[in-house]
C-alpha cells in the first residue's frame, strides 16, 4: 500500500480544469478533485489542459503541462471529492483509419475516385483514393480518435456522385476515428449512370 | 430567347437570399473563438458570453463547443441568465439551444436544472457532458471573435482568419457549412480548374454562396449560387457564372426522391447563347430500375429515352452482368440527319436498344497480379433505318509492387459498326482523305501506370498509353497513337490542393511529341 502511494506520488497524471476553487479542481467529465494544501489555483485556466500530481494523502497539486503525464483515467479513485462518472481522454490521439471503396464493374475505366467530406462542405475531388486493383479503392486517412467524419464517394464531380441500388441519392457515410479499424464501402451505381 | 428569359427568373428566383432569414442557435463572443473543421468543434478562451436562442445568457471563462453533438460546456465562474434568475456554477453544460442544462459545482457535484432555473436535482451521471477535450490553438483552422451557431448546419464567425491556410486573408465574415444534407453540396456551377466557395447565408434549409472560380480556357470567373434543401431527399441549386471577360452562364438543377423507389431530377442551363433544359425521372421496381431522360434545346433539338435496366447479379463463380434495353427519339427541325436525300422528311427519328455487360471478378493472376475483366454490346436500331452496334472488352490487371507503389496494365478494345442499309455511302461518301472510313471503327488501348501514394494527400501516376485506332489521324480522329503522362497531386496546405499534370503525345503528323499540361487547384 505505502509503495502504491509512493509510486503515485511520483506520477503525474494529464487533466482539463474546468473550475478550480477552494473545494477542488472540477475537471472535464464531471469529476472533481481534491487539492492539497500544497497546490493553489494560480496557473490553472478552465479548458487548458494541466499536469497534476498526488501529494501523500492522494490530493492533487497542478503542475504545468507534462507531456510524459498519464491519462486521467489513470487518477486513483481516492483523487476525487466527486468520481467522475466519466473520463473521456481529454487529448484525442490521432489515429489511422481506413477507407475502401469498391465500384461498380460499370464504371469507366481509368476513373479516379475522391472521397468529399464535410470539412470541405463536401468539395467533390477534395481526397483522391490509392487504386488497389480494377475494382477497389483505398484511402488512409488520419482522425482524431474518436472523431466522426462524414463523406461521401465521387468521380470528382457533384454530377458523378454515388448513387444506391434505387438510384437515389444516398445519406454520407460517416468513418469514425478508431486505431487501425477498416471501413468497407461499395458503391451501387453513378449519378451519371445511363 | 424565351428560354434564357426563364431560365434566368428560376435562377433568379433561386437566388432569393432565403437562408438569410434563419436565427442562429446560439450567438458567441470571446476572447478568442478558435474553430477546427477536423473535428467540428469551437473552443473559446478567455472569457466567453453565449445568447441562446430563447433569450437566456451564459457566460464563463472558457467554452467547447461540440457542433456535430449541437452542445456545449461553458467553464470557469459559469453563470447562466433566464429573464432575472441567475444561477452560478463552477462549470455549465447544455444543449443548443438550451432546453436540457447541466450544473457542476465542486461542493456538490452534478445537478440538473428546470426550465426556471430555479428547482435543481442531482444528476451524478451526467459527466459525459462536462467533457472539455484539449484542442492545441495552434491547429485551429478558423480564428475569430465572434461566431454565430445555426444547429446542425453552418457557423458564421466574425472576422475571421486563417492561421493554418496559407495565403488565406482574413475576412470580416466567413461562414463555414457542416451540414450532411445531399442539397449542400449540390452545385449547378460547370466544374472548374478552382472553385473556392465563401458562404454568404444558410439556413437548415438554404445556402447562398459566392464561388471565387477559374475556368479553363475562359479564365477568372465569380459564381453565385443559392441551394434551397428539403432535408435529404430534395434540393434546388440555381446559379450564375460571370466570367470577367465572356457571357453569363446561368444554371439551375433540382432533385426530389419520389417516395422509396422513385427520383426526379430537373435541369435547365443558357450558356453563349445556347439554352437546354433537362428532365428525368428514376423509379425502381424491385430488381430493375427505369430511368426516363428527356432534354430540349432552343436549337430546335429534343430527345427522350426510357431505360429499364437490371442490376449487377452474379450470373456464375463470381461472374457478374446486367442487361438493358431502352426506347425513344431524336428530334431536330429541318432533320436529325443532314446527309439524307430529303433532310426535312426525317425531323424524328426513333430507337429502341439492347445492352448486355458481363464482368468477371477480381481473380490473382500469375506473378501476384489481380485481374478483371468486362465485355460491353449494344445494338440500337433506328426509324430511318439505322443500326449501330458496339462492342467492347477491357482487360485491367495490377501488382502491389510496394506498400506506397502499385503497377496496373490494361488493354481495351473497342469496335463499332454505325450502318445504313443500303444507304452506307451516302452518310459515309469515299473521300480522297486519309481519315475517312466507311462507318466502322476500332479502337484499341494498351496503357501501364505505375502510381505512387504517400499518405492521403500525395501521389504521383506515371502513364504511358499506346492507342491502335481506325481511323486514327492526326488530330482529326483517333487518339495519339503513344502518350505519356504524369501527374503529381498534393496537398501543400491544409486548404489547398493541386493537381499537376504533364503529357506529351508521341507520332502526330511526324512530330516527335506535342506537350500538354494540366493544373487543378482544389479545397
Amino acid at each position: 500500500m505505502i509503495a502504491a502511494v509512493i509510486i503515485a506520488a511520483a506520477l503525474s497524471y494529464r487533466v482539463v480544469p474546468l473550475a478550480c476553487t477552494a473545494n477542488g479542481i472540477a475537471i472535464s467529465g464531471g469529476g472533481v478533485l481534491r487539492i492539497s494544501p500544497q497546490g493553489s489555483c494560480s496557473g490553472v485556466v478552465p479548458g487548458r489542459a494541466i499536469a497534476v500530481t498526488l501529494d501523500d494523502e492522494t490530493r492533487v497539486i497542478p503542475q504545468k503541462p507534462d507531456p510524459a503525464a498519464h491519462p486521467a483515467s489513470e487518477l486513483p479513485p481516492a483523487a476525487f471529492s466527486i468520481v467522475p462518472t466519466s473520463l473521456a481522454a481529454p487529448e484525442a490521439q490521432e489515429v489511422t483509419i481506413t477507407i475502401v471503396v469498391t465500384i461498380p464493374p460499370a464504371t469507366p475505366a481509368g476513373s479516379d475516385i475522391f472521397l468529399a467530406t464535410e470539412r470541405s462542405s463536401y468539395s467533390p475531388a477534395e481526397i483522391r483514393m490509392d487504386q488497389l486493383d480494377a475494382r477497389r479503392y483505398r484511402l488512409q486517412l488520419p482522425l482524431q480518435e474518436g472523431a466522426r467524419l462524414a463523406f461521401r464517394v465521387t468521380r470528382g464531380t457533384f454530377s458523378t456522385i454515388e448513387r444506391d441500388a434505387k438510384g437515389r441519392l444516398p445519406p454520407p457515410h460517416i468513418a469514425t476515428g478508431q486505431a487501425g479499424a477498416v471501413l468497407n464501402i461499395t458503391v451501387e451505381a453513378w449519378s451519371d449512370d445511363t | 430567347m424565351r428560354a434564357r428569359a426563364l431560365v434566368a427568373v428560376l435562377a433568379l428566383f433561386t437566388l432569393w437570399p432565403l437562408a438569410g432569414v434563419a436565427k442562429p442557435a446560439a450567438e458567441i463572443s470571446g476572447g478568442s473563438v478558435l474553430f477546427y473543421n477536423d473535428s467540428l468543434s469551437i473552443v473559446v478562451r478567455n472569457g466567453v458570453t453565449v445568447h441562446l436562442a430563447g433569450g437566456v445568457v451564459v457566460s464563463g471563462a472558457a467554452a467547447y463547443f461540440d457542433l456535430r453533438a449541437d452542445r456545449a460546456v461553458v467553464a470557469g465562474n459559469a453563470q447562466i441568465t433566464r429573464g432575472a434568475t441567475t444561477l452560478y456554477a463552477d462549470a455549465l453544460a447544455f444543449d443548443l439551444p438550451g432546453r436540457k442544462i447541466d450544473v457542476l459545482r465542486s461542493a456538490t457535484g452534478i445537478a440538473l436544472a428546470d426550465a426556471t432555473l430555479t428547482q435543481l436535482q442531482p444528476a451524478p451521471d451526467d459527466g459525459n457532458a462536462f467533457v472539455f477535450p484539449e484542442l492545441a490553438d495552434g491547429r485551429a483552422y478558423i480564428r475569430a471573435r465572434r461566431a454565430e451557431i445555426t444547429s446542425r448546419t453552418s457557423v458564421r464567425f466574425r472576422p475571421a482568419a486563417f492561421p493554418t491556410s496559407a495565403g488565406a486573408p482574413p475576412v470580416p465574415m466567413y461562414l463555414y457549412t457542416f451540414a450532411a444534407g445531399n442539397g449542400y453540396a449540390a452545385t449547378a456551377l460547370a466544374p472548374a480548374a478552382f472553385d473556392q466557395p465563401y458562404g454568404l447565408y444558410s439556413s437548415p434549409t438554404a445556402l447562398t454562396a459566392l464561388h471565387l472560380r477559374y475556368l479553363n480556357g475562359v479564365g477568372p470567373s465569380l459564381g453565385i449560387q443559392q441551394n434551397l434543401i428539403g432535408s435529404n431527399d430534395g434540393y434546388i441549386a440555381g446559379a450564375f457564372d460571370v466570367p470577367v471577360h465572356a457571357a453569363i452562364d446561368d444554371s439551375l438543377n433540382g432533385y426530389r426522391q419520389i417516395g422509396e423507389n422513385g427520383t426526379v431530377a430537373l435541369g435547365a442551363s443558357t450558356d453563349d447563347g445556347y439554352h437546354e433544359a433537362t428532365l428525368g425521372f428514376t423509379q425502381a421496381v424491385g430488381t430493375l430500375v427505369s430511368r426516363l431522360n428527356y432534354g430540349i434545346t432552343n436549337g430546335g433539338y429534343s430527345s427522350a429515352l426510357v431505360s429499364l435496366r437490371t442490376r449487377d447479379r452474379e450470373l456464375f463463380s463470381g461472374i457478374t452482368w446486367h442487361t438493358s434495353v431502352n426506347f425513344g427519339f431524336t428530334a431536330q427541325d429541318g432533320g436529325v440527319l443532314p446527309l439524307a436525300p430529303s433532310p426535312a422528311l426525317v425531323q424524328t427519328v426513333w430507337q429502341k436498344g439492347l445492352e448486355v455487360f458481363v464482368a468477371s471478378p477480381l481473380v490473382h493472376g500469375p506473378l501476384r497480379t489481380t485481374l478483371s475483366a468486362t465485355v460491353d454490346g449494344t445494338r440500337t436500331d433506328y426509324s430511318y433505318p439505322q443500326y449501330y452496334n458496339t462492342l467492347e472488352t477491357d482487360l485491367t490487371g495490377s501488382r502491389r509492387l510496394s506498400r506506397t507503389m502499385t503497377l496496373f496494365f490494361g488493354y481495351d478494345a473497342r469496335w463499332t459498326a454505325d450502318v445504313f442499309p443500303n444507304n452506307q455511302f451516302l452518310f459515309y461518301p469515299p473521300a480522297a482523305t486519309p481519315y475517312s472510313y466507311a462507318g466502322y471503327t476500332t479502337a484499341r488501348l494498351a496503357n501501364l501506370d505505375l502510381q505512387y501514394v504517400q499518405g492521403p494527400y500525395t501521389s504521383v501516376r506515371l502513364s504511358y498509353r499506346r492507342a491502335d485506332d481506325f481511323p486514327q489521324y492526326n488530330f482529326y480522329v483517333g487518339r495519339p497513337p503513344n502518350e505519356v503522362n504524369a501527374t503529381l497531386r498534393v496537398r501543400p496546405f491544409s486548404n489547398i490542393g493541386i493537381s499537376f499534370g504533364r503529357s506529351y503525345d508521341f507520332g502526330w503528323d511526324g512530330s516527335r511529341w506535342v506537350p500538354g499540361w494540366s493544373l487543378s487547384v482544389f479545397q
